[in-house]
């Protein structure tokens, strides 16, 4: 018996023109964030190519793997690559690519194309994250009292079956409907996609699908809201509230997020930080050179060693500033990451960072593999020129130029850092990036869940108790 | 009997829960945006009152001509509390050879971790709230009346269809347009009372022209609602109609163009602009470091945290070589900086025209003329930059042509670092009279600056002054998108009106 309502449940559902319209219209959208992606990735995919040439070029001239000129202007570069991630969403808040000095770690940022000004962007999470909610919302809202104003709930009740069972059954045909709406186009995205981008991959394949499992439960979210909003008296002006509630998770808890975050969690001005690290070098430097009589200004071959060591403890002093700044950055963007978190929709995007290696998520693996990397090749650039007998080992910034002022004015074949090659160029350029594993990753996503499955929940009891006291007649 | 029907519409509107709820839900969300915003545009203020004091400082401590940076500075518009418009820093570099072509940001916040796309204004409450508001009013204004009854019994009245469904429209456009109104003429006066130093006639103007889009904004969607109403007889099917209108006309279609169509279209000839506009900055480049290398290489460098000084004492030769380097930058480097400019010009006028092209392709679009026209009006649109761009080259080709005029940006005074009256002596004198030795010669030098810095007197050159634009400027900014909007108004009336009279009201 209980599946025969539930199919007429179902069927009753597919006749209906809202059930076609929004199933058209998703097919549409689907489709259309393929071509979309499609385009984006491969324009990304170009930039990121290009970033290769440059390098491959770069390191092809010796002059720029030279030791002593690795130390001062040279810059290493950590990059997320494209991938078919952009399908689910363009992450669009976060940078995703890191250029750091060589030797410290000093980042500046960037993004793969431009950032754009929109709100929306077609993608998975735009539909599976903002609009299902929506139509969810919209095609439960009158589940109860569609079936109360045409008496079959009474007929139900004489029969017998228990409200439970009927609310159940109501849940369920939603739930397979979210299935047949969402499954058939996104699998059709997900194919157009890879054959338009040629970037096939199981992995991917099996991390879309695992997406599609975690939008179910934000999708029985709205639904419990809709049967729950169904069983007022006037569900038409429930539906307004139940629009706006919709509205603030989607645009105004996201949106005033960052307007908030940098009022809490404030950071100084580009001009502060430029003044700040300047200072925290020159400050520095003006005190050995007090403290040596002026011979860390000099650059005659006895006060190479005092002046070697003077720029490279105000590069420390510097870099101590430039740590400082990099940590109000991260507070703050951290600080609009937990108000955004509020929003159902925004821990949405969060878990999809962690199954795609995308966003906050990856900035923070990649600012760890660029300190490591960092310190790597300080590590060995230091051992590879103790091996240079031509080198004073003076390890600083200003090496290669003294080393020029020192055969101008001395004839000497000493200088201050090796002027060797640098052995290992591949490291200059690092895509590789390590994560976490796949159950450290499961039990972040089931911690970012665990909110969402409880407001379910609360939805679902809050439910059941209403319908059981609902007056059916 | 019009005055009547509208009287009696405004009164149902307001006794129903669901506007009741509406109203209070907008209201809320225009307070909360317009408080947010009021915070966010003081912020911006304090900082631009910091950039023009560390550009005044900067240029009072200037050591010689080459130091003299000054900066055009925009100030916060007070409008973009309600519209933010093209956001961009507010910094232009004005430094002799350097092409103009990016804006900078001096004591704004810049959080390099975090790239930020909010776009929380009063337009975004209007294009995205205010629009679903309308639809979700009037959605059953026609098909709610069959279904009470009350249509079939006005319609046995001697009434004509034509004024029911005026009535209709009325009623809805003067309820939304005195909700939006009100709060909108309180924050303006809150504006003009906190702000009252620095508002300017600018914001008069955009005021009034917002508000008059607005209308026609609130118009526009008032018969879109009740067109739909009229498309169904059913109120329920009609608020499905209208939640899906709403979604294709501020989601879908804006978002298609954005993603799909545009790429397709523009991007090809964006890339190949900015090619350009690199090549010619390649190009300059090459061409400033094409220098004869026994030309001095001691010129003025800027590292990005400060200048390194020069000085003037050097060898005849070295003397010689600067003259020589500072007519070189201005016979063959500073033509070039035109160029890298008008290739940037090139890019950002392509731009302009796509947003037009857009305008034109969403005629019937409401909310994205809405978010061009609005941006015009205030005075933040990209065209407005480009504007921003060429005054502050003014200024520069000004000053440029003031070091000629006065002779100081051919000649050793350009990157003089010691008093000028000092400056008598070459560096072949003075190593004669220090015998070679280098140590003498920097305790010389030393002794012989002293304490006194350099004299240099600052040049009188204008500084950067915010545009004023006036009423009729405005207007023929906005004037045929406006046209557009009003026909696509009227043809909406016509298709209603028609819809209404072929309507069954049984």
């Amino acid at each position: 018996m209980n599946q025969i309502i539930l199919m007429k449940d179902i069927r009753l559902m597919l006749k209906d023109l809202k059930f076609q319209i929004f199933f058209l219209i998703l097919v549409a959208l689907f489709i259309l964030s393929a071509i979309s992606s499609a385009v984006t990735y491969h324009s990304h995919n170009d930039e990121y190519q290009a970033d290769l040439n440059r390098f491959n070029e770069l390191v092809s001239n010796e002059n720029y793997t030279k030791l002593a000129n690795l130390i001062n202007h040279r810059r290493l570069n950590v990059l997320s690559q494209p991938s078919p991630a952009i399908l689910f969403s363009s992450y669009s808040s976060f940078p995703d690519k890191i250029n750091s000095r060589v030797i410290f770690y000093s980042p500046t940022l960037d993004k793969y194309g431009q950032s754009g000004n929109g709100v929306f962007r077609l993608n998975w999470f735009f539909i599976l994250g903002i609009l299902t909610g929506f139509i969810m919302l919209v095609m439960s809202f009158e589940t109860i009292s569609q079936e109360k104003r045409s008496g079959t709930l009474r007929l139900m009740s004489v029969y017998g079956f228990k409200r439970q069972k009927i609310l159940w059954i109501k849940y369920i045909s939603y739930m397979l409907l979210y299935l047949i709406i969402i499954i058939p186009p996104a699998l059709a995205s997900m194919i157009l996609f890879f054959a338009l981008t040629g970037t096939w991959s199981a992995v991917f394949m099996w991390k879309f699908l695992l997406i599609l499992l975690i939008s179910i439960p934000f999708a029985s979210f709205f639904v419990w809201l809709g049967i729950f909003i169904s069983m007022g008296k006037n569900y038409r002006n429930a539906i307004v509230m139940i629009v706006f509630i919709w509205l603030f998770f989607v645009i105004i808890v996201p949106q005033s997020a960052s307007i908030f975050g940098k009022q809490l969690s404030p950071i100084k001005t580009t001009t502060e930080y430029r003044q700040a690290r300047s200072s925290a070098f020159w400050d520095e430097f003006q005190a050995w050179n007090e403290r040596e009589d002026d011979r860390a200004g000099s650059n005659t071959p006895e006060n190479l060693e005092i002046r070697a060591a003077a720029y490279h403890t105000s590069e420390e002093k510097r870099d101590v500033v430039v740590q400082k700044e990099v940590e109000d950055y991260m507070r703050q963007t951290m600080m609009i990451q937990k108000i955004a978190s509020i929003s159902p929709f925004a821990q949405f995007e969060m878990i999809s960072e962690i199954v795609f290696d995308k966003g906050l998520y990856m900035l923070n693996y990649m600012q760890d593999t660029t300190k490591r990397s960092v310190n790597q090749i300080t590590n060995l650039m230091i051992e590879q020129d103790s091996r240079d007998e031509n080198s004073m080992h003076l390890f600083y910034g200003w090496a290669e130029m003294d080393s020029n002022v020192l055969s101008f004015f001395y004839g000497s074949d000493k200088v201050a850092f090796s002027h060797e090659l640098f052995e290992q160029p591949n490291l200059l350029f690092v895509t590789e990036i390590e994560t976490d594993d796949a159950w450290g990753k499961m039990v972040k996503i089931m911690m970012r869940l665990l909110p969402i499955l409880i407001l379910n929940l609360v939805l679902m009891a809050g439910a059941v108790v209403k319908f059981e006291r609902l007056d059916i007649r | 009997m019009l005055k009547s029907l509208l009287e009696h519409e405004l009164n149902n509107l307001l006794k129903s829960k669901r506007i009741y709820t509406t109203v209070i839900m907008f209201l809320l969300l225009f307070v909360s945006i317009f408080v947010v915003r009021v915070i966010d545009y003081q912020k911006q203020v304090n900082q631009y009152i910091d950039d023009v004091l560390q550009n005044e400082e900067g240029l009072r401590s200037a050591e010689n001509y080459s130091f003299i940076n000054p900066r055009a500075i925009q100030q916060p518009i007070v409008f973009s509390i309600y519209n933010d418009g093209f956001k961009i820093p507010r910094v232009l570099n004005i430094q002799y050879y350097e092409p103009i072509i990016y804006a900078e940001s001096l004591n704004e916040e810049d959080n390099i971790f975090f790239i930020d796309n909010n776009q929380l204004d009063i337009t975004f409450l209007i294009t995205f709230f205010l629009s679903l508001f309308i639809l979700l009013i009037s959605y059953d204004s026609v098909n709610g009346e069959k279904r009470v009854g009350t249509l079939r019994i006005l319609m046995t009245y001697p009434l004509k269809r034509q004024t029911f469904i005026l009535k209709k429209m009325f009623g809805v456009f003067f309820f939304v347009a005195i909700t939006f109104t009100i709060p909108y003429v309180i924050s303006f006066v809150s504006i003009i009372y906190m702000f009252v130093n620095i508002l300017s006639i600018n914001f008069l103007l955009s005021a009034f022209f917002y508000w008059l889009l607005t209308m026609l904004f609130i118009l526009f969607f008032s018969l879109l609602g009740i067109f739909i109403s009229c498309c169904s007889t059913n109120p329920n099917r009609s608020l499905v109609y209208s939640l899906l209108v709403w979604i294709l006309f501020r989601i879908v279609l804006p978002i298609s163009w954005d993603y799909i169509i545009y790429p397709r279209l523009y991007d090809e000839q964006v890339l190949h602009l900015r090619t350009i506009q690199g090549d010619k900055q390649y190009e300059k480049t090459r061409v400033e470091f094409d220098v004869n290398p026994h030309w001095s290489g001691n010129f003025i460098q800027y590292s990005g945290e400060g200048f390194y000084n020069s000085w003037v004492f050097a060898f005849k030769e070295t003397m010689d070589g600067r003259d020589q380097l500072l007519r070189y930058m201005y016979d063959e480097v500073y033509p070039l900086t035109f160029e890298v400019e008008q290739a940037r010009d090139d890019v950002i006028r392509y731009l302009i025209n796509t947003e037009n092209v857009k305008n034109w392709v969403f005629f019937f679009n409401p909310i994205v003329l809405f978010n061009n026209l609005s941006m015009k009006i205030t005075g933040n649109s990209r065209g407005d930059y480009l504007r921003f761009l060429h005054s502050a080259r003014e200024l520069r080709n000004e000053l440029v042509s003031l070091g000629i005029e006065e002779g100081w940006l051919l000649d050793y005074r350009f990157n003089a670092y010691v008093p000028e009256k000092y400056n008598v002596l070459d560096y072949d004198v003075l190593y004669e009279q220090v015998e070679g030795d280098y140590e003498r010669m920097g305790e010389f030098v030393h002794e012989f600056i002293g304490d006194d810095r350099y004299e240099m007197r600052l040049p009188v050159f204008r500084r950067y002054e915010q545009p004023i634009y006036s009423f009729g400027e405005i207007f023929e900014r906005i004037f045929v998108y406006l046209v557009l909007f009003v026909v696509s108004i009227v043809v909406l009336w016509v298709m209603t009106w028609r819809k209404f009279l072929k309507y069954d009201v049984r």
